[in-house]
């Protein structure tokens, strides 16, 4: 059986600094998971860089939730377009001397 | 140690206004902010510079002592021992700048005029920098899984790299980044493999195209012919009448699947057909008699 390391989001929130509210919103919107266990609230490991990622959009840059949220769809795009034209790339270069 | 132009980095000039500089700083760090450029090597070098102008051209006191030493910045040092001075005899404490801004490591330049070298405020724990770095391989050397000894920041570090992995394709090194910030996790490695052209063989995917010669007589006649693949020499027959540009697939005989042990993807044969030279006289007469049987 796979165990997944959980995070308690009271650490999460005194660790970065950041307030409740805004950790409960980023998951209302859909943006990043959270579990319950015995009434406590946990961040999964695997998506605390992403959480990390979207605190850090909102304290450097003072970015809000509606912000942060179009910022990552618009990243997300980023990425898959990147990846196509890495893609492409590579079948370019087969035709390439 | 070259002195640092910040309010050329803010685009700004000397006399800016604290409103100007804040809203400079905003400006820039929504578009050097390396959240936001992630395939840019340098936006974290170039936010930690947008963030050390910031930090000393918003504090009144720090812009104070660049404003006035600035350029002579080497000095700065009989500056601040004289204010050190000044401070006992008064008896009134003092903020000490090492450690009272936010960002990571700053400049030497910035170190050597306000102490310290940079950190955040608040005790909070931050993920270290990410590393960037790219690796070039042969198209033989992605063939094979193989380890290879990295040196990061002077620490060896062995990794293995499996057989299959593609031009551009990026590995992330948990924790191989930059040490984290008040006991924060370490930096992550992202290494981007770069893989030459071959000169033998075409890649295309999983797939491998190579360019064979057959003389004359084996394509009309048909024939054995060996063939040099990846793994090693294989023997085909070539079916007689082969025409020049034929092509032929070898199923599972080209690049490995990538993490998927023991699965190939095909490699393609196009035959060229090479035409004798130098004939003699006799195979002149003979490929002579050969035109006037098909005319």
């Amino acid at each position: 059986m796979q165990t997944e390391q959980l995070i308690l989001t009271d650490t999460f929130c005194i660790s970065h600094n950041v307030d409740y509210a805004f950790i409960r919103s980023l998951y209302e919107n859909g943006l990043i998971e959270i579990t319950t266990r015995e009434e406590k609230t946990f961040i999964p490991e695997s998506s605390l860089e992403f959480t990390e990622k979207l605190i850090r959009l909102h304290n450097d840059l003072e970015i809000n939730l509606e912000g942060v949220e179009v910022v990552t769809y618009l990243l997300e795009q980023l990425k898959q377009q990147q990846q196509e034209i890495l893609k492409l790339q590579n079948r370019l270069r087969f035709y390439e001397t | 140690m070259d002195f640092i132009d910040y309010y050329q980095k803010l685009g700004l000039k000397k006399g800016a206004t604290d409103e100007e500089i804040k809203k400079a700083y905003r400006k820039l760090a929504r578009k050097l902010h390396p959240d936001l450029n992630p395939t840019d090597k340098e936006a974290n070098k170039k936010f930690q510079e947008l963030n050390e102008a910031n930090e000393v051209l918003s504090d009144p006191e720090k812009r104070k002592k660049y404003d006035q030493y600035g350029k002579d910045w080497q000095h700065s040092d009989q500056f601040e021992q004289a204010r050190q001075t000044g401070r006992r005899s008064a008896s009134t404490g003092g903020q000490d700048f090492s450690g009272s801004f936010e960002g990571g490591d700053f400049s030497d330049f910035f170190s050597s005029m306000f102490g310290g070298s940079g950190g955040r405020s608040s005790q909070a724990k931050y993920k270290g920098q990410d590393y960037n770095s790219e690796l070039q391989l042969s198209l033989r050397d992605a063939y094979t899984t193989h380890q290879q000894t990295l040196n990061i920041n002077g620490k060896s570090v062995r990794i293995t790299i499996p057989a299959g992995i593609d031009n551009g394709q990026v590995i992330r090194l948990k924790g191989y980044g930059a040490p984290g910030v008040n006991g924060g996790p370490n930096g992550d490695l992202f290494i981007t493999f770069s893989i030459a052209n071959d000169l033998r063989y075409k890649r295309q995917g999983n797939d491998l195209h190579v360019s064979e010669s057959i003389d004359l007589y084996t394509a009309v006649l048909g024939g054995d012919a060996t063939i040099d693949t990846m793994s090693g020499k294989i023997k085909l027959k070539v079916k007689p009448e082969t025409q020049n540009g034929t092509k032929t697939r070898l199923k599972e005989k080209g690049f490995p699947v990538y993490k998927k042990e023991g699965e190939f993807g095909d490699l393609y044969i196009t035959y060229t057909i090479q035409i004798p030279t130098n004939l003699t006289e006799k195979e002149k007469a003979l490929f002579m008699e050969l035109a006037s049987l098909t005319s």
